[in-house]
């Protein structure tokens, strides 16, 4: 009833949460310059393949690329295309495009059967103006039908439009034409417990039934989180007890790269991050030493466990138990 | 200061090789009592010791414990049973070792420290009534059996289900053929264990010497379900459940078909995520031996039917028939037909002496079950005989269970030569046969 006085409140929220998330990302990104050398941004699409994606459940229609856009005609019965990949923690951008009577979205951390957003994952929505206008849980960049947009966005058809989903473990945010649309914390929705917490991240097809009426989606990129070995290692500070088991399976995947982090959590008084550490390096080794692990693998732990034995300043009983993982190793 | 001299002295002339003790140097005779040493003194020694003092020719003169609380309980538990034995009470089992007038130890520790002090009797020339499992790894058992044939000593494994009449008449069953060939034996104990959440780290209690407790285990913070009866779910110091139970009922296994040649060890498994607790909670092995395998589950399994509601069971499979059994109790099935015992298989294997004057339900309280297994120890420490749950036996009997736990936690199946004892092909699964101790505690010098 009094657009403008809210939509001066929602700019002044999104102002804030805006900076805020700059000034974390750019915390973030200058700690990855320094400790993660490997690149963490995948691009998923560039226009000219889709090489990282599977179709699934491909009926008469299906995503195809036309124009370096790729693009799904019809709902049928479904054609979702996905990753081929699982994510945990990530960060999503893209452009997307509606027709007038748009309705698509971006299904988060699904499971490989269906239903992929309703039994495993969720949906954040995007979608073209209805008539009557759709509520703050069912509009673009809301967490569909369980958290509202908090800054509701421009849903203008037949135009180019960017998004971006950041899955910060519990915390997701989703942000359009670079505004800050919505941020939740899903631990605040009791119906979301059920959801898992690592899925493949895909694109619904359009669900307009009219002909030549679809979506398109351009510059897919993504950034995993877990690639960052600070990240992982605050995993394993989590109440969550999947959380820390993704944390320690993200870990393991690292190698060599977390074992500083991992030392030093070996150090803590908290017995749940320490005992969570304690495990994970033994895992290393146990991946490290596999018969079927190369021997350059096998050293570059080995040679990662030692430098940390020599370089931490952790406990001497930390360092009797990096001893016994080296001995294990030789 | 005089007894840790005498300490470096003894085991000094351990490494040079000297036998302390030649045979006979204590023998003792039929009719002299045997002066007994208890080293650890928590729960299960209480049952221990309501077996010991049914044995007339045996004094408990000492016992020994980290844990000064444990030592007033069992002291006074004592005072109780026996009300005009002297018992001396020690913190340091050193001490006990070198007490001369002490004839055997029995030792109820965590398992990291049975192999140690074991060896360290026998250099004293003591005999040892050892807890099950033999061992915390499986150099140790190899160390322990070398020391005892170098200084002549007795050793049975406290395993003492062994003695009851139920195993001893399986074995008979299995051995006379009426089954035909066993092929496959099943295992299980249904108990799961608990994660143990996560405790805050403490200051030990003034009443415990933490840093003893933890002797030749690497140094830890102390936290309560580490130095309480949960010890056993960390692999600093056991085993878990499966390590816990493998000895009682695996050994019905042993002595009724005495399996060789292992040769490959399978393992699934699952350890809690919301604790401490390492071990796990659920556990399957499969092992392969020469002429058997033997699989262990943490359920009964569901093909066999009256297993549902055994807690601990073995169900041998064979060519001619089944014989299901757990301590106390055994089903033979041979065609349609249902047993609970076979009159005309011969009594063949001779009982341990001690169930006497009890009958069959008497003995199924767990204090008295003990009686027929310590007498056997104590009868052969006056003969010198080999007892039954000897250092040998029950060394074989206790190492497939390190094996398939070195499997779990490496993830991966294993191959083992049974000859060498050593994995093929995965020096990080033999590093894990044996463990650094912390200093000053040492086992190499005793090989």
């Amino acid at each position: 009833m009094k657009p403008n006085k809210s939509k001066l409140k929602n700019f002044v929220v999104a102002s804030v949460l805006i900076i805020a998330l700059f000034v974390s990302c750019k915390k973030e990104k200058s700690e990855e310059v320094a400790v993660q050398p490997k690149s963490d941004i995948t691009v998923l699409f560039d226009g000219t393949n889709l090489d990282h994606w599977e179709v699934r459940d491909v009926g008469d229609a299906k995503f195809r690329i036309k124009d370096s856009t790729m693009y799904s005609d019809k709902f049928e019965k479904g054609d979702f295309i996905f990753t081929k990949k699982e994510y945990v923690n990530f960060h999503l951008k893209f452009e997307y495009q509606l027709p007038d009577d748009g309705n698509s979205g971006v299904i988060i951390r699904a499971g490989s059967e269906r239903p992929y957003d309703w039994e495993t994952g969720f949906e954040i929505q995007l979608v073209s103006p209805w008539t009557p206008p759709l509520d703050d849980f069912h509009c673009t960049g809301a967490l569909y039908g369980y958290a509202a947009v908090q800054n509701r966005p421009t849903e203008t058809p037949n135009q180019w439009h960017s998004m971006e989903i950041r899955c910060d473990r519990k915390v997701v945010t989703t942000i359009v034409d670079g505004n800050l649309t919505m941020t939740v914390d899903t631990d605040t929705i009791p119906k979301m417990e059920h959801m898992q917490l690592k899925g493949f991240v895909g694109f619904q097809p359009n669900h307009a039934e009219k002909e030549g009426k679809y979506v398109q989606f351009r510059n897919v990129s993504i950034k995993d989180l877990d690639l960052n070995p600070d990240y992982v290692a605050k995993g394993f500070y989590e109440e969550d007890e999947r959380l820390r088991v993704l944390a320690h399976e993200r870990a393991v995947a690292l190698g060599t790269d977390v074992v500083d982090q991992l030392v030093v959590l070996l150090a803590e008084q908290n017995t749940m991050v320490k005992n969570g550490a304690k495990q994970v390096l033994f895992d290393i080794v146990v991946k490290a030493t596999n018969p079927n692990t190369s021997v350059s693998e096998k050293n570059r732990v080995k040679d990662a466990l030692n430098e940390s034995l020599n370089t931490s300043v952790v406990p001497d009983y930390c360092k009797t138990y990096l001893e016994e993982l080296i001995r294990i190793m030789e | 200061m005089g007894t840790r001299r005498n300490f470096i002295k003894t085991t000094s002339l351990g490494v040079a090789g000297l036998p302390l003790l030649a045979h006979g140097f204590n023998l003792i005779k039929p009719s002299d009592k045997i002066r007994l040493a208890i080293i650890g003194v928590g729960g299960i020694s209480g049952m221990h010791i309501k077996g010991f003092v049914e044995h007339d020719d045996v004094d408990i003169v000492a016992i020994c414990d980290v844990n000064q609380l444990k030592i007033k309980e069992k002291l006074s538990l004592l005072q109780e049973l026996r009300p005009h034995t002297k018992v001396d009470a020690y913190t340091d089992f050193r001490q006990v070792l070198d007490r001369k007038d002490i004839d055997a130890v029995s030792i109820a520790t965590p398992d990291h420290w049975h192999a140690l002090i074991a060896i360290m009797a026998f250099e004293s020339g003591k005999d040892v009534y050892g807890e099950k499992p033999l061992s915390h790894n499986v150099k140790e058992g190899q160390v322990m059996l070398k020391s005892l044939q170098r200084n002549k000593r007795v050793f049975q494994m406290n395993n003492f289900i062994h003695s009851s009449d139920n195993f001893h008449r399986v074995a008979e069953i299995i051995q006379s053929g009426v089954l035909g060939k066993i092929k496959t034996v099943r295992l299980w104990k249904s108990e799961q264990s608990e994660s143990l959440g996560y405790p805050t780290l403490q200051t030990p209690p003034e009443t415990l010497d933490w840093n003893m407790w933890l002797g030749p285990a690497p140094n830890e913070p102390y936290s309560e379900p580490r130095a309480s009866w949960t010890w056993r779910l960390f692999y600093d110091y056991g085993s878990g459940v499966f390590g816990d139970f493998w000895c009682h009922i695996t050994d019905v296994v042993y002595m009724a078909l005495g399996p060789k040649g292992l040769k490959e060890i399978e393992t699934r498994g699952k350890r809690r995520t919301n604790g401490i607790a390492e071990t796990p909670y659920w556990f399957e092995a499969d092992f392969k031996f020469d002429d058997l395998n033997l699989f262990w589950t943490t359920e009964p399994p569901k093909e066999i039917s009256g297993a549902e509601n055994m807690g601990i069971g073995a169900y041998f499979e064979g060519e001619q028939g089944t014989l299901l059994c757990d301590y106390f109790s055994k089903t033979i099935q041979i065609g349609n037909e249902t047993f609970k015992e076979l009159p005309g298989v011969p009594i063949t294997l001779k009982r341990s002496p001690g169930a006497e004057g009890h009958s069959l339900e008497e003995l199924q309280d767990w204090n008295l079950t003990l009686v027929p297994h310590q007498r056997n120890f104590f009868n052969c420490m006056k003969s010198r005989e080999l007892p039954k749950s000897n250092l040998a036996y029950s060394r074989e009997l206790t190492l497939p269970m390190h094996l398939a736990l070195i499997s779990f936690r490496l993830k991966r199946n294993l191959q083992w030569n049974p000859e060498t004892e050593q994995f093929i092909n995965d020096p990080a699964a033999n590093a894990m046969l044996s463990r650094t101790y912390r200093e000053p505690w040492n086992l190499s010098q005793f090989e």
